[in-house]
Order: structure tokens, then sequence, then C-alpha cells
């Protein structure tokens, strides 16, 4: 019994949760944790340009990213532990996103949301970052220009597995990169 | 049935008059003038630029400087002596034998004669110069800036000469004809250090302190004439008169403040009194119109959709009428008339952002869920037709890329009805809400006389009480036989964030109105969605497989492009956010020579800086939204 882990969202039917019996359940307390974040993520106010529009009308009304919980979205880098990409990431915003991604605290994630942050998209031009994996180390690519919010919700799901399964962080291309005089 | 093609606005103006006043008073000084497409372009010699366009101002009724942009006619100087025909020749000059490298292009605009003239500045490699307007148009501020950044071309007498796009740091100028597109190289290799030596260096993330308030002691902050800016920023100043009271800079942005883009606002503060505000932007600048210059006219349509985000179809639009008019190219009536109706919807959208936006940015965050949830139904009627939601790209050149499908008018129809009855549900909730006046009343109080010289357009300018509209003042797509209003301020001739919202919203009804005559005529007009002519448009695919011509057509048509005439083109569109032109010049190939979009955020920007001192700090977001700016239409 002790070694067998009962899956989170199993953990309490609704019966059970509106009476307050949630009984008890045994998992490893890695397991716990991870579902746990999963299930609080704080995503940074913050978009770039045509994708912050559609991610915009992700969490207004019609698509409701309440409806996975991640609708609390941080003004604050300190306060925020999943920074969304959204938008294409010129050349003098690309200090600014790295300082953002900076100032999050342990543990954080980053979803490179449409073609522009995962690879430059239409733009090859001098003014664009091919990507934002360039600067900050990219966790899930959504492609898409826009991507629907159907996308955006589908990237955060996998990120959300991603997460709960424990896989390792997305790997940035230069790591020393905003540190460069 | 096809209408005419679409001509210069119907100007009834005395050109030749206003040209005779010209030469007669500046003569030799006035080197040509040239007429093309309907345009007028008057060429004159640098140094006399200011008295030409003081004597344009004050005598002849051009109230507004539209416009400055350049253009690089780099191969055509270096194949001199055969140089395309752009050769200084005479004037105070001599008879210079050097040719021209870059072109300076101002575009005024007079509202009561409604008339446009363009006056072009001829200038070498080396040194490239010309005195700055500043004075006489306050607009021309962050124009000539942008020209500086982008050419490198110095504005002699501007109060504050940098770069404005691109960063302080950065070296070359991009629109540059011997500037690349772009360095970076697919990566053949995984040596990360060789990938490494290709990127860019970092720069550091900007500090409030960077010195963007001072330069050499000269206030970067320019006064309109008759005080404006400086008048507020000295009552500001004098309620806090206590020395040990230092002001405070701090940045607004360029981390998304409020939800307008990725605007950077340095701000002087005496405590929470706004002293100074200087919009810093460019922290989207994408390169648009230097990538516009790698494609051919009809794949270029695909980028304009990216600049003003929440209008894509009206970008569309612009550009394509402006290649027509170079081409000289008619549309189908029903392609026209889709072109209004589409339009329409998109000024709806966008302007339920931007109501719905400042609402949420002053604290009325259902507003921004109502605003939303109306939104989706227009991006439903624009994925109907194009298959996008909101990167359309659906018209082209000619027409538009289909026929709507069935289903299409009923929708639409659902879409009326419902957005009447929604914004009585928006004037419901805020018109007469206490929190929501107070807050907007009063609030950026700015006049037409600095609307016009900072060369705001849209319902920037009509809310001060000018009644200038494009669809009813220089019509097109057959906007003069549509019946509708254009509301402006008819009551206090001051523009303010309250002021904003109502035009916002009866513009919306008044779009509402057009969409329903559209509606109606669009069911009694057949006929083909796109042009005939195959030099422009591909033939329908059902062809390709029985006639020859057509499959050729089809060919060069995808694989080269059509060739446009050697000249260029001014076409302004009313955007729902104001004026949006675009100049199209061709140099006879089949990429366009060089795309300029003077784009409606990036001159309304120019208030913020005018309105904010005064204003405490939390009326700072309520003020950016007032502009209804977005960033991409900002920086391009």
């Amino acid at each position: 019994m002790s070694n067998q882990v009962i899956p989170a969202n199993q953990i309490a039917t609704t019966q059970q949760a509106k009476t307050g019996a949630l009984g008890a359940a045994f998992f490893k307390l890695e397991d716990a944790v991870r579902w746990a974040r999963t299930k609080s993520m704080w995503p940074l106010l913050f978009g770039l340009a045509c994708c912050a529009i559609e991610m915009m009308a992700t969490f207004a009304s019609h698509f409701d990213l309440a409806r996975f919980g991640m609708e609390v979205y941080r003004a604050s880098p300190r306060q925020a532990d999943l920074m969304i990409v959204a938008g294409r990431v010129s050349r003098k915003m690309a200090p600014v996103v790295r300082q953002l991604y900076d100032q999050m605290p342990e543990p954080k994630w980053v979803i490179a949301m449409g073609d522009c942050a995962s690879c430059g998209g239409v733009y090859n031009n001098y003014a664009i970052l091919q990507g934002v994996d360039e600067i900050i180390p990219v966790d899930v690519y959504i492609s898409g220009c826009p991507p629907r919010p159907e996308a955006l919700m589908y990237g955060i799901l996998q990120l959300h597995e991603k997460i709960k399964n424990g896989e390792p962080r997305g790997q940035i291309k230069i790591e020393n990169w905003g540190l460069r005089g | 049935m096809a209408v005419a093609a679409p001509v210069a606005p119907t100007i009834t103006l005395p050109v030749d008059d206003i040209l005779a006043r010209l030469l007669s008073r500046f003569g030799d000084k006035i080197l040509t003038s040239s007429e093309f497409r309907g345009e007028t372009t008057i060429v004159v010699v640098s140094e006399h630029l200011p008295a030409v366009a003081q004597m344009l101002r004050d005598e002849l009724g051009f109230e507004q400087l539209v416009d400055i942009t350049a253009l690089d006619w780099y191969l055509q100087a270096k194949n001199a002596p055969n140089p395309g025909g752009i050769m200084f020749t005479g004037g105070d000059l001599g008879e210079l034998k050097v040719p021209a490298r870059f072109e300076v292009l101002y575009h005024f605009l007079s509202h009561s004669l409604n008339a446009r003239l363009r006056l072009t500045v001829l200038l070498q490699e080396t040194d490239p110069a010309v005195p700055t307007l500043v004075p006489i148009y306050s607009g021309a501020n962050f124009f000539e800036r942008e020209v500086y950044d982008m050419m490198g071309i110095k504005f002699i007498g501007h109060p504050f000469m940098r770069r404005i796009l691109m960063p302080d740091n950065w070296q070359g100028h991009p629109h540059r004809k011997d500037y690349a597109l772009g360095y970076e190289q697919v990566e053949f290799t995984h040596n990360i250090d060789a990938i490494e030596a290709l990127k860019p260096k970092s720069i550091p993330p900007p500090r409030p302190e960077d010195a963007i308030f001072e330069i050499d002691g000269a206030p970067t902050e320019i006064s309109l004439s008759g005080g404006g800016a400086l008048d507020a920023t000295t009552l500001a100043l004098q309620e806090f008169q206590d020395p040990s009271n230092e002001t405070m800079l701090i940045n607004l942005g360029p981390h998304h403040p409020s939800t307008h883009g990725v605007l950077r606002v340095g701000m002087q503060l005496a405590g929470e009194k706004v002293v100074g505000a200087v919009p810093d932007i460019g922290y989207l600048h994408t390169g648009i119109e230097k990538n516009l210059e790698y494609k051919t006219y009809t794949k270029a349509i695909a980028l304009t959709d990216r600049m003003d985000y929440l209008a894509p179809l009206s970008n569309n639009l612009g550009y394509c009428l402006a290649v027509e008019r170079l081409m000289g190219v008619e549309v189908p009536e029903r392609a026209n008339i889709l072109r209004v109706l589409l339009c329409e919807i998109t000024r709806i959208a966008s302007h339920l952002v931007a109501v719905g936006t400042n609402a949420m940015d002053i604290g009325a965050v259902s507003m921004f869920t109502y605003a939303f949830r109306e939104r989706e139904y227009a991006l439903d009627i624009f994925e109907m037709v194009s298959g996008a939601r909101m990167m359309t790209s659906y018209f082209r050149i000619g027409g538009c890329a289909l026929d709507v499908p069935i289903g299409f008018s009923s929708q639409v129809r659902e879409f009326i009805k419902m957005m009447y009855a929604r914004i009585a549900e928006y004037q419901a909730l805020l018109d007469e809400n206490p929190i929501w006046l107070e807050r907007t009343r009063g609030i950026g109080e700015y006049t037409a006389h600095d609307a016009l010289q900072l060369s705001l357009t849209g319902p920037l300018l009509r809310a001060t009480g000018v009644n200038w509209d494009l669809r009813k003042r220089q019509p097109y797509c057959g906007y003069e036989t549509y019946d509708f209003n254009v509301p402006f301020n008819t009551s206090s001739g001051k523009g303010d964030i309250f002021e904003l919202y109502r035009l916002k919203i009866l513009e919306m009804g008044e779009s509402l109105r057009i969409i329903e005559q559209a509606l109606e005529r669009l069911s009694i007009t057949p006929g083909p969605v796109i042009t005939t002519n195959r030099k422009v448009a591909p033939p329908p695919k059902a062809e390709l497989s029985t006639s020859m011509e057509s499959l050729i057509h089809h060919f060069k048509l995808w694989t080269e492009g059509f060739k446009p005439p050697v000249g260029y083109v001014y076409q302004a569109i009313e955007s729902p956010r104001g004026e949006l032109g675009f100049l199209v010049s061709s140099d006879g190939t089949n990429k366009p020579h060089r795309v300029r979009v003077r784009t409606p955020s990036f001159a309304n920007l120019q208030l913020l800086g005018h309105i904010a001192p005064g204003h405490t700090i939390s009326d700072m977001v309520g003020l950016i939204a007032m502009t209804d700016i977005v960033l991409g239409d900002v920086d391009r």
C-alpha cells in the first residue's frame, strides 16, 4: 500500500470534497509537489505582440483559462512562475525579457507562444531574435501565427504534463547571453 | 460590373494655384514639380524647406504634416550617369552632376482644401542633412527621428536627434539599401561558438536614469507654439516647491504597462504628480518595412497584417489600394463591398478592445470581459471568410482572395443584431458610472490646435471637434455611396478620455449602419471578387487545366509576380486609429523599392508626452489607453 501511488486527480470525488470527508491518500512527496505546482501556476502578465491579443482572448470570457486554474496573471515577475513569451522578441526587447526571466523565482517555466517566439517566424531580419530560446530556456513551443486559444491551452496542458512527469527543463542555447557586455 | 480604378481622392483643389503661389514666392528655390497618379510632388532645395513649409501652413492652409519619410536610391545613384531621373540639376546648387542618393518626402494635408501635397528634398550620399520642421509642425518630431534612425539623415536643429526605434548603440541605419536585411544564418553547424559569433551582442536593459530627459542640457519635450506641455510642467513643479522634495525618475514599462504592449515611458515624478513623460519606443520594432522590400507585391500582403494586429484587414486594404493605384487596377464592385463590410467589422473589433482595455486599466474589469466576448463573434466572421482569426491576409491586389462562404450573411446579420444591444449595455455600464466619469472626464485634455500640430488623426483628432474622416473627405472603396455619420466632438472643443470613449462607442454604431447597407448590396451584387486582369490576379484554378495562357499567367504570377511602373504613390485610409498611409515606391522590378507605412499610432503617441504633465501617476494608464496605440503599429 505504501508504495502505491494514487494519481493526485483521483484523490477526492466531488461529493467527498463537498462533505469534507477526504479520506487519506499515500504518494511520494515529490509527486504531490509536482501536482501542486501544476494547479497553482501564476503566469507573468506580459505580452509582446499579436500573440498577446490571443493570450488575452484565451483568458477572457469566451475561452476562460480559469477552467485550468491559470487565470491569475501577475504583473510582477517576483510573483510569477510561468512566462508566456507571446510575440516577437526584438533585439531591443531581448535584454528586458532576460531580466524579467531572471527576476522570476525558481522553479519557473517558459512557453514560447507562436512562431516568432519559437524561431523568429516570418521575420529573419536585423530586428528580431530568431527564437526566444536564444536567451531563455523554453519548455513548450506552440506553433501558429498566432496560435489559436485552443493551441495555447493545449500548450499549457502539455507543460502541466511535463511538470507532473518530472521531465527535464528546456535548454538555453547560449548560457551566459545576458552577461556579456 | 466594375467601378473605375481608384484614382487620387477627388481633389477639386487648385493645385495649379498653390503651385503658382509657391513658384512666385520661391521661384528658383523650387527645382521641379511633377504629377504622378494624381499626386503632386514638389522638389525643394533643402535650405528653403522651412520657409516653404511655413508658407504652406500659414498662407496656403496645410494644417497638418502627415508624414515624413525617406527613400534610398542607392543603386540608381551608383549607376550614374543614368540615375533614373533623380539628379541635382538646378536651383541654388547650380549644375551639380552628382546624383542624389536620398530623397526625403514630406506629406502635407490640408483640411480646408481637402488636398494633399508632397515636398521632397534630394540629398547626396555624404552627410545627408536637412533643416528640421519641428518649430513649424511639432508632429515632425517622431517622424524626423525615425528617418534619422532608419536612413541616417540628420535633421539640423531637431531638439532631440536620437534613435527612436533601434537601441542607442546600434550600428548602421537599417532602411538603407546597403544594409542587409538580416545577418543571422540558418544553423548548419552545432558548434555553439560558431553560432554565437554571428549573434548580436546584448545590450543592458534600460534604466530609469538613462538620460532621456536631458541631452546636453536641452529638455527633450517639445513645447507646442504657445506653451502647452511646458506650462503644465511648470504648474506641476510649483506644487512641489519644497527644495527637499526632489523629483524621481521611474520607468513605466517596457514590460507591458497596462494592456497596450511594450511601451516604455520614462517619467519624472514630483510626488505623485507627473512632471515629464517621454515615450520610448522600438521594443517591438520588427523591421516589417525592410522585410516588405524582399517580397513580391502580392506576398507582401501577409506581412502587413502583423503591424496593427487589432485591425489587420485595414492594413491589408491600405496596402492593396496603394498598389492598385500604382498599377491602375480596377476592382470589381463586389470586392469593394466586401472590403467595406469587413473593414467596418474590423473597426468594431478594434474599438471593442480599445474600450475594453481602457476600462480595465481604470478598474472596470467586467467591461474587458464583455468586450472580448463580443470580439469573438467578429473573429468568427473573419475566420469564416479567411480561415484565420486574426491574421487574415484576405484582401488581394485587385480584389479579395475568395468569395464569402454560404452562411456569411446570416452570421453578419446576427452580429449586427447582437451588437446594437451590446453597445447599449456598455453605455448602461459606463456612461453614468461615477467612478468611470471621475477617472475620465477632464483627464488628458488637449485642443484642436495641439491635435493638428502633433499630426494626430482619427478619433483623437475628432475628439477635439475637427470633423475629419477620410471615409467622408477622401473616400475609397465607394464609401461615398454609404449613408453614415462621422461622430466628432460638437460641444467642448477639447478631447479627453471620456470624449474618446464616447466617440468610439458612437463609431461602432455608425459602422453597424455601414455593415447593414453593405450586406444589402452584397446580396444583389453578383460577380467576381477579384479583377480579371491576369497580369495582377491569378486565373481561377479550374482554368489551368484547359488554358495554356492561364497556366502561364499563374506560373508567372507565383514565381515572379508583376512589375509596376516606376514611381511612388501614397494611399491613406481611415483605420480605426486614424490615417493609415502606405507609400509604395516602385523601381520597376517585381519587388517594392520601399514600402513606407505611415501608421496612425506612431504619430498619435506623440500626444502622450504632451498631456501627461500635471496628471497623477494613476492617470497614466488611462492616458495611454486614450491614445489607443497598438505597439505593433507604432514600432512596425
